[in-house]
């Protein structure tokens, strides 16, 4: 009840905006949960003991020596504490995620489709119990939304992705360093973005959580065209963010833009499995939930080995 | 290089569309919003470069296609390639001169040179390609020239085409046909000519030669050949023949070689076979003949001679045409009383027109009767003594001799008289000085006599005046004739006497002439009435006299216009003239500049050899005249190849000589066979792989 205090006022609009997406969101998880056969009580947030590798800023009290002293490397292990989960969904809001809308054959705009893992998200963690906060990334960005457990918080967080459009430049890497810096304990960083921004703070931004114990995912959402390049006429390519813009023949760039895209998928996923962080592909070709219930049945997986 | 379809070359103007394209298209390149912007960092130049280079190439490709298409349709050539490329010819413009004139008649193996030239024609068009530009043309054809026709229609017009009777202007079709190929838009002209080519065809000079000239192919059919050819040159007609006496038709045979074989002549009066003789040339190659014939009836009369014996059709005949009559009717003027006495060269006269029985009709008219109207009934005027004459009377002589009239008239002694009549008969063109004769009886010492001098035997008036008559003629004395010199232009001197001034003295005034006599016919002034070619004399003078001058000439030659004067009223337009030896007439039309009562054939007139009897209504003949070959044709003397190439010095030309074998296939090569590759079926292959080429491009991905 205090939570539904708290709740913003909806207009109408909003309200069905909302309801619309709480709705897809609810579909979504459900039919995970469904999915997962008895899981339902297994999440993020089970509580077990973990070792993952040490990075340099890790109390080295959390070291296992014992470990260490069998593979000679370092690894850190995973306490209690991590019981209650902070989760943070990082969505990107630039206008780089305004792409695809009216794509033929691309299913839903990243925007939307990015939108949709958010809420999906954020309704299966507060399922779980866990505190659920929103940090959207962009010009057309907002106040950070504080991590709450309520059932009603859904409702702040979902309001606030519907009444938010992407526009101007995300910099994600400062949301990140944002959350790094500013969250108490450990925190899951559940990053749902294109990455179109320089990789280098996004990474940093992204070493700096794991260096402090948080975890992290990053849904990479692309549409089918920024996979694909399925331009053939003479065109001129706008940057929706910075305005700058390239005429050329589509034909004759697709190669070296194809082996541009792959290098800059290679690195993240590289990146990710270094620091042990998750990067799920999420075209929006892909439905919401087969993306999220892969994700979740790999998840499950690694966990049991 | 050249086109067979140069219009078609306005298509290049399409390449404008593909460029015009490219120019509005290259401003509206799409544009996309693309988040992965990033990605597409460090293509920029490569890109656009290749983009550039792409758009340029699609754009050369398209261009050049449609380029090549307009090309290709308008079927470009190449001349005098060497290139094995599918093999066309250049379009041609043939003009075909095919001769017919008589000269083309001349029989080989049966068969003459002109069929001969005929089947060679055929063969010639009938190769000829639908472009190709075809004029046939008869030498003696259409005055006009020739258009261009179908092959179809120039075959037609080939096997249609008959020997002709002109004589062929050879000269004159070909400069035509120059200047008329020389407009062609056929990049080969030629200009090809089937003849025997008589040297009499050629006497005009070609145009000067330019660049664009047809090569000209002449087929000399007649080369090798010996032809040896007689034709009739002239025939001489009888003057002012009468019915019931005989009168001599001569003629002359000219032959181009001696020819060994007779020549058989024959003569035909009104299509009346009237005599044949057999000739055999002298050594010059002439022979003459004669044919008396007596006629039985006055009127126009047609004749021909033909001959045979030689191998060559078309000028073996002469057609002509002659007026008999009955009598002459012939005024004496001068008074009763003079005819009756002895002393007086009237009475000579009169007995002589009486002692020709009814070849004369003879009337006495006194001066002081004479009148025109009196005169109309006459041919002839005879005048024994001009010095009887007052001015009124030789004013009236002067109308009767404008009318058609024929004057005989003596000088006489006195000197006024003498100067009426060099001034109103001879338009001034004698001066006369009369002289007193003396008397005989008192003043003998007085006389002086002269002899006759020079004579112009050949002419008509003389004709009987040959042997002993002529002899006695000679040996005539004037005894103080009138001093007549001829200084007019229009007068001629017919015999002179022994001092060289003028005996006969002649004038021809429109249809009629005078006749003036230096002396009267008195004892007293000349012996001429005692010598036996006195009534020779005096009927031959009164033939030539009735012999009205014909304005028209009575002959025409083939290849010339008919040009005629006739007395028919201002309101006839046109008069037919009919040819008894062919179906269609012709018609003559009224000219205007000819004055009134000029008639003249027009240009398409097809005139043939015969007689042609211009008929009033539809039995009355108003005139008749006769159309001949012109004698030069059978004359054969054909051009060499030299002479013809030095004519046409400035112009590409072939003369090949068919005489003995035929040349028709090196006509046939000459005028087709300067082969050019044909560029359309590359320039369509290379605007086909070019539009392949632009679909590859703009397609690719």
């Amino acid at each position: 009840m205090n939570d539904n205090n708290n709740m913003p006022l909806f207009s109408p609009e909003l309200m069905e905006k909302v309801a619309r997406l709480e709705l897809r969101a609810r579909m979504v998880a459900e039919g995970l949960l469904t999915g997962m056969h008895g899981s339902a009580s297994r999440g993020f947030n089970v509580e077990f003991l973990e070792h993952r590798e040490y990075y340099p800023g890790d109390d080295p009290r959390h070291v296992d020596w014992k470990v260490f002293a069998k593979s000679g490397r370092y690894y850190v292990k995973q306490h209690e504490e991590e019981k209650n989960l902070q989760v943070y969904i990082v969505a990107d809001a630039s206008a780089s995620m305004d792409f695809g809308r009216s794509g033929a054959g691309d299913g839903s705009g990243k925007w939307k489709h990015g939108n949709l893992l958010a809420a999906a998200l954020a309704y299966l963690f507060l399922k779980q119990g866990d505190s659920v906060g929103l940090i959207i990334a962009g010009a057309g960005g907002r106040p950070a939304i504080e991590p709450r457990t309520s059932r009603g918080h859904l409702y702040r967080i979902l309001g606030a992705l519907a009444d938010t459009g992407p526009r101007g430049e995300a910099h994600i890497a400062d949301s990140l360093r944002l959350l790094g810096e500013q969250s108490r304990r450990r925190c899951f960083a559940v990053v749902i973005s294109d990455l179109l921004e320089d990789p280098g703070p996004v990474q940093d931004a992204l070493r700096v959580i794991r260096g402090r114990g948080g975890e992290a995912v990053v849904f990479h959402v692309l549409s089918a065209a920024e996979l694909d390049f399925p331009f053939t006429r003479a065109s001129r390519f706008v940057d929706p963010e910075s305005g700058r813009d390239l005429t050329s023949d589509p034909t004759a760039v697709r190669a070296l833009y194809l082996k541009n895209l792959n290098q800059f998928l290679d690195n993240y996923r590289d990146f990710c499995l270094r620091i042990g962080i998750d990067f799920v592909p999420a075209p929006t070709s892909t439905a919401a939930e087969e993306i999220l219930l892969g994700y979740l049945e790999r998840r499950e997986r690694s966990k049991r080995r | 290089m050249g086109f067979l379809q140069p219009a078609l070359l306005a298509a290049l103007a399409l390449v404008a569309i593909p460029l015009i394209l490219h120019l509005f298209t290259r401003r509206r390149v799409q544009q996309v919003v693309f988040p992965a912007f990033m990605l597409l960092i460090g293509s920029k130049r490569r890109s656009m470069r290749i983009l550039t280079l792409r758009q340029w190439l699609v754009l050369l490709c398209r261009i050049a296609a449609i380029a090549l298409l307009a090309l290709a349709f308008a079927q470009p050539v190449l001349h005098n390639s060497r290139l094995s490329l599918p093999g066309t010819r250049d379009r041609a413009a043939l003009h075909i001169i095919l001769d017919n004139s008589p000269s083309m008649s001349w029989e080989r193996g049966g068969v003459t040179i002109f069929e001969r030239a005929k089947s060679a024609a055929e063969k010639l068009v009938s190769r000829a390609a639908y472009e190709d530009e075809i004029t046939v043309e008869l030498a003696c054809g259409d005055a006009a020239g020739a258009n261009v026709m179908s092959a179809a229609s120039a075959i037609s017009l080939i096997k249609k085409a008959k020997p002709g009777s002109c004589r062929a202007p050879l000269d004159l079709k070909i400069n035509r046909a120059i200047r008329e190929l020389r407009l062609s838009p056929a990049s080969e002209r030629r200009l090809i000519i089937f003849s025997d080519f008589q040297s009499n065809g050629f006497g005009l000079k070609p145009p000067d030669a330019a660049k664009g000239d047809p090569i000209i192919i002449a087929d000399a059919l007649a080369a090798g050949m010996h032809r040896a050819n007689a034709w009739v040159e002239s025939v001489s007609l009888p003057l002012f023949p009468l019915t019931g006496e005989e009168s001599p038709i001569c003629f002359r045979v000219e032959s181009s070689a001696p020819v060994k074989t007779p020549i058989v002549a024959a003569l035909d009066v009104d299509s009346r076979k009237r005599g044949e003789q057999t000739l055999t040339p002298d050594s010059k190659g002439t022979a003459r003949g004669c044919f008396s014939i007596t006629l039985g009836e006055a009127g126009r009369r047609r004749g021909r001679i033909a001959i045979s014996g030689d191998r060559m059709r078309g000028d073996n005949a002469r057609y002509f045409t002659f007026d008999a009559h009955r009598e002459i009717p012939a005024a004496l003027i001068t008074s009763e009383s003079a005819t009756r006495d002895a002393a007086r060269g009237s009475f000579y006269i009169a007995r002589a027109l009486r002692s020709v029985g009814g070849a004369a009709r003879m009337a006495i008219l006194p001066p002081d009767s004479l009148s025109a109207q009196a005169l109309s009934k006459y041919r002839v005027a005879i005048v024994p003594d001009g010095s009887a004459l007052s001015p009124a009377n030789l004013s009236t002589l002067g109308d009767f001799l404008a009318g058609g009239g024929g004057v005989f008239i003596s000088a006489g002694d006195e000197q006024q008289p003498a100067d009426i009549i060099a001034r109103t008969l001879f338009g001034g063109g004698v001066s006369i000085v009369a002289q007193k004769k003396p008397s005989a009886r008192t003043d003998k010492e007085t006389s002086s006599f002269l002899a006759v001098g020079e004579l112009d035997s050949a002419r008509p008036l003389f004709e009987k005046l040959s042997g002993k008559a002529g002899a006695a003629f000679r040996e005539t004395r004037f005894n103080r004739p009138a001093q007549i010199r001829v200084n007019g232009a229009d007068v001629s001197t017919l015999a002179e006497l022994s001092d060289g001034s003028a005996l006969l003295a002649e004038r021809r005034v429109g249809r009629g002439k005078v006749i003036l006599f230096a002396s009267r016919f008195d004892p007293a002034e000349t012996n001429l009435p005692l010598k036996p070619a006195f009534i020779p004399f005096i009927m031959q003078l009164m033939k030539y006299l009735g012999e009205i001058n014909r304005t028209n000439s009575n002959s025409y030659t083939l290849g010339g216009g008919i040009r005629i004067q006739e007395d028919v009223p201002a309101s006839v337009e046109s008069l037919v003239a009919r040819n008894a030896e062919t179906v269609a007439p012709i018609e003559l039309v009224r000219v205007t500049d000819g004055g009134g009562g000029v008639f003249a054939s027009r240009a398409d007139s097809e005139l043939h050899e015969g007689v042609y009897e211009i008929r009033s209504g539809k039995d009355k003949i108003i005139d008749t005249f006769a159309v001949n070959s012109d004698p030069r044709e059978g004359q054969l003397k054909t051009l060499s190849a030299s002479a013809f190439k030095k004519i046409y010095s400035g112009y590409k030309v072939y003369f090949l000589e068919s005489g003995r074998f035929s040349v028709v296939d090196k006509i046939i090569a000459l005028a087709y066979t300067r082969r050019a590759a044909a560029l359309w079926f590359p320039a369509l292959l290379a605007a086909i792989l070019l539009l392949l080429a632009e679909t590859v491009l703009s397609n690719r991905r």
